[in-house]
């Protein structure tokens, strides 16, 4: 601790003594290495899967505002929204949450239309 | 990268302990924590720059995926509420409690870290269980050294209390 007082406190050593006891108590649970793991499965990298997000995501979403359009029984709408809600890469399981909506003119509630897919995999949705 | 994993083996026990203090001590999310931080390493989403020492950049690595991790997993429980609105919503000090294991319970140590802010919480981590200087902790956390020792001194009165040890004079 070159920027610490180069004596510790006796509460500095107190502390050390019990955080000394915690690390030794979790090095014992610590889980192994892992970097057999790492270096020999092929695993599907998260940058692939955060490149196919957008696009997974835009192509559902595009799915979704055809179907609002175009179902029958109703008049086009003039306001659709869609919200992505959570193409989140950064999630490991890639899930992806859109969600659509029908926004009506008279002020009322609009239409909201939630899908839900994933896991997603790097080019493609299950 | 040979050597960078050599170098990372050697703390791996250490960065889990930060990923367990990270984590509020939720053994799993920990495990997946430091499980995704060597995987950014070795693909290459976080790359070291050599601006500062390995531990402490692989530190924040570490810090950042579980900041990433709690954001994601507060938006799906909002997004559970939501859509499913018979399960009640947990806050994340219930989450943090409802983790802690029996053993972790009893640990007292925990249980007062758990009690200080984030921040305090943080340097006092990396300053005595990871023995990094005032300067490493600020670095790792980006933000100043006069802010990291405010924090460590506040924190450390505040532990003192909530332990029962006998305080500083300072």
């Amino acid at each position: 601790m070159t920027d610490l007082p180069d004596k510790p406190t006796a509460l500095e050593r107190a502390l050390a003594a019990r955080f000394q006891h915690q690390r030794e108590q979790e090095a014992a649970h610590a889980p192994p290495f892992p970097r057999q793991e790492l270096s020999a499965q092929p695993v599907p990298s998260p940058p692939a899967a955060r490149r196919a997000a957008p696009g997974a995501a835009a192509a559902l979403a595009a799915a979704i505002l055809v179907a609002l359009l175009f179902l029958p029984e109703r008049e086009a709408p003039d306001v659709v929204y869609l919200e992505v809600i959570g193409a989140s890469a950064m999630l490991t399981d890639g899930l992806l949450e859109v969600s659509a909506g029908v926004l009506p003119e008279n002020g009322s509630l609009p239409h909201l239309y939630h899908v839900e897919t994933g896991p997603a995999s790097p080019g493609q949705f299950n | 990268m040979p050597a960078l994993l050599e170098e990372l083996r050697d703390q791996h026990q250490r960065a889990h302990g930060w990923s367990l203090a990270c984590c509020a001590w939720q053994q799993d999310l920990a495990e997946d924590v430091l499980q995704e931080a060597y995987l950014r390493v070795l693909d290459g989403r976080a790359t070291f720059s050599g601006g500062s020492a390995l531990t402490t950049w692989f530190y924040a690595v570490i810090r950042r995926v579980a900041s990433e991790q709690r954001r994601g997993a507060a938006r799906r429980a909002a997004l559970n509420l939501r859509l499913v609105t018979e399960e009640p919503a947990s806050t994340a000090a219930e989450d943090a409690a409802g983790a802690l294991s029996v053993e972790a319970r009893a640990d007292s140590l925990r249980a007062a870290l758990l009690q200080l802010s984030e921040r305090q919480r943080e340097v006092l981590h990396l300053v005595f269980y990871a023995e990094f200087t005032l300067e490493e902790a600020a670095q790792t956390l980006d933000i100043t050294v006069g802010s990291a020792r405010t924090h460590y001194h506040r924190g450390k009165r505040r532990l003192a209390e909530l332990l029962q040890l006998e305080q500083d004079d300072d």
